[in-house]
């Protein structure tokens, strides 16, 4: 074509898709990351690929590509059996592809199949390179060193709001049997998808604000597909449970699945309801541990108070016995001394009475009717006795007492004797 | 407690120091009716004592359950 030729973008369109067909004749296997992805009512699959320079690195190059229906049926069935994750925005493909042009449209890539294996590999690749990182980090198990509180009871919830899994928690949480009290408080998220990562990190970065207010995290995503579970390998949601200053329970994957998030948080559920589940039992596990604690405070308690009851009752009998004993003894020694008092008295008395009538006895012997019996006589004058001659004159009268009679005389003379 | 009450455990040391001197001391007959009597006084604050922690202790785990 002559630099001055005239032609119409059609003819120019033409001109580049032949040149293109010609250039790039069959199929070529090409690495990309999927960046948009659509499918449309008919079932076509329409996705926007971009590849790196460097793996996670600057997107450096952009293409158009297709999935017409009748393939992309099978191809997404096959994809997601062998990875275990559907077809989306963020992952990264091997796919096999014609060059295609069309003249409206522009370049685009013709896939016929996906290689799935690839997939899977690099999706482990990627796994074992984020599980790799946060051991050399030295972060990995740094959530479940955190203590849960002993009574996890203000818990912060982040989850998509309109989940099934979110409406199951909160019945198995708020309708427990044992009627514990929870407060939930929901962080929205978007729990599959691209945008998952820097939504929970934003829902996570949210909670850390204000972390007093909350005891727990529950990272819950339920009723989903088995095959969302890869967003929760991401590095930057791990990183930031692994940083958190709150115990994080996740309750995001199913029986047989365990994402980096399950592995770096304090403890994974299953399922969001075994979250629930698992914080009411903790919970029972509290109160019961009070219950005992109580229990074994009242009987320490009771013990106690019997203990010293018992010991203030036997202080008292003791005072009670040792004071009467001593009040017997004092009684007994004090009876002893009574008696001897009275021994002591009775003798002397009857040594008085004794003495008395020894005496009694000896004036007996020395009373006047015994001298006169003995041959004494008792001379009186005027009824006084008259002891010496010198007390009578001459012509006095005097009477001589006999024993039993007596005899009147007249002093004839008187002389004293010499 | 007020500043001249006596404690529980004072009052039963006076109380076990008080039968000491009569079981074991030179007993005085002039002594013994006080001392009795000044024990069944200490006998009677750590009973009301007693009553008063029991009824605290039975209003507090009360209200545990």
């Amino acid at each position: 074509m002559k630099d001055t030729e005239k032609v119409t973008l059609s003819e120019l369109q033409r001109v580049i898709r032949d040149k293109l067909y010609e250039a790039l004749p069959g199929f070529y296997w090409v690495i990309a990351e999927i960046a948009e992805m659509k499918v449309n009512s008919s079932g076509h699959c329409y996705l926007e690929l971009t590849g790196c320079d460097t793996p996670g690195g600057k997107v450096t190059s952009r293409a158009r590509a297709t999935v017409w229906a009748a393939r992309f049926r099978s191809i997404n069935a096959s994809f997601e059996s062998i990875t275990g994750i559907k077809l989306a925005p963020g992952i990264t493909i091997l796919l096999k592809a014609t060059v295609d042009f069309h003249e409206l449209y522009g370049l685009s890539l013709n896939i016929a199949d996906i290689d799935a294996s690839y997939t899977a590999g690099d999706q482990a690749l990627k796994r074992e390179a984020v599980i790799r990182r946060l051991k050399q980090e030295g972060v990995i198990s740094m959530n479940q060193e955190l203590s849960l509180a002993p009574y996890p009871r203000r818990i912060a919830v982040i989850s998509s709001p309109g989940a099934a899994g979110y409406d199951d928690f909160l019945k198995h949480f708020h309708g427990n049997s044992y009627g514990f009290v929870f407060v939930t408080t929901l962080f929205e998220a978007v729990m599959q998808g691209e945008s998952t990562e820097s939504s929970v990190i934003e829902a996570l970065n949210r909670i850390a604000e204000a972390p007093d207010n909350y005891d727990a995290v529950a990272l819950i995503r339920g009723g989903g597909s088995v095959t969302d579970l890869s967003w929760f390998d991401s590095y930057g949601i791990a990183f930031h449970i692994t940083q958190f200053p709150l115990p994080l329970l996740t309750g995001i994957g199913h029986q047989k699945d365990f994402s980096v998030a399950d592995m770096v948080s304090w403890k994974a559920l299953k399922t969001p309801t075994a979250v629930a589940d698992f914080l009411v039992s903790e919970t029972l596990e509290a109160e019961s541990l009070v219950n005992d604690l109580a229990s074994r405070i009242a009987s320490a308690a009771t013990e106690i108070m019997a203990g010293n009851e018992e010991h203030l009752q036997s202080l008292q009998s003791h005072i009670a016995g040792s004071a009467r004993l001593v009040v017997r003894v004092k009684r007994e020694l004090l009876g002893y001394s009574t008696g001897m008092v009275e021994r002591i008295a009775g003798d002397t008395l009857r040594k008085s009475l004794e003495l008395t009538d020894r005496m009694a006895e000896t004036l007996r012997h020395l009373g006047p009717e015994n001298v006169l019996r003995r041959g004494f006589t008792m001379t009186t004058r005027a009824g006084k006795i008259v002891r010496s001659a010198s007390e009578l004159s001459e012509g006095d009268e005097i009477m001589t007492h006999f024993e039993n009679s007596r005899a009147a005389s007249i002093v004839a003379e008187n002389k004293e004797q010499k | 407690m007020g500043k001249n009450e006596i404690g529980f455990n004072e009052a039963v040391k006076s109380i076990e120091e008080i039968l000491r001197n009569i079981e074991e001391g030179e007993p005085d007959i002039d002594q013994l009716s006080a001392n009795v009597k000044k024990a069944a006084e200490l006998i009677k604050i750590c009973r009301i004592k007693l009553r008063e922690t029991e009824e605290k202790i039975d209003g507090i785990l009360k209200e545990l359950k």
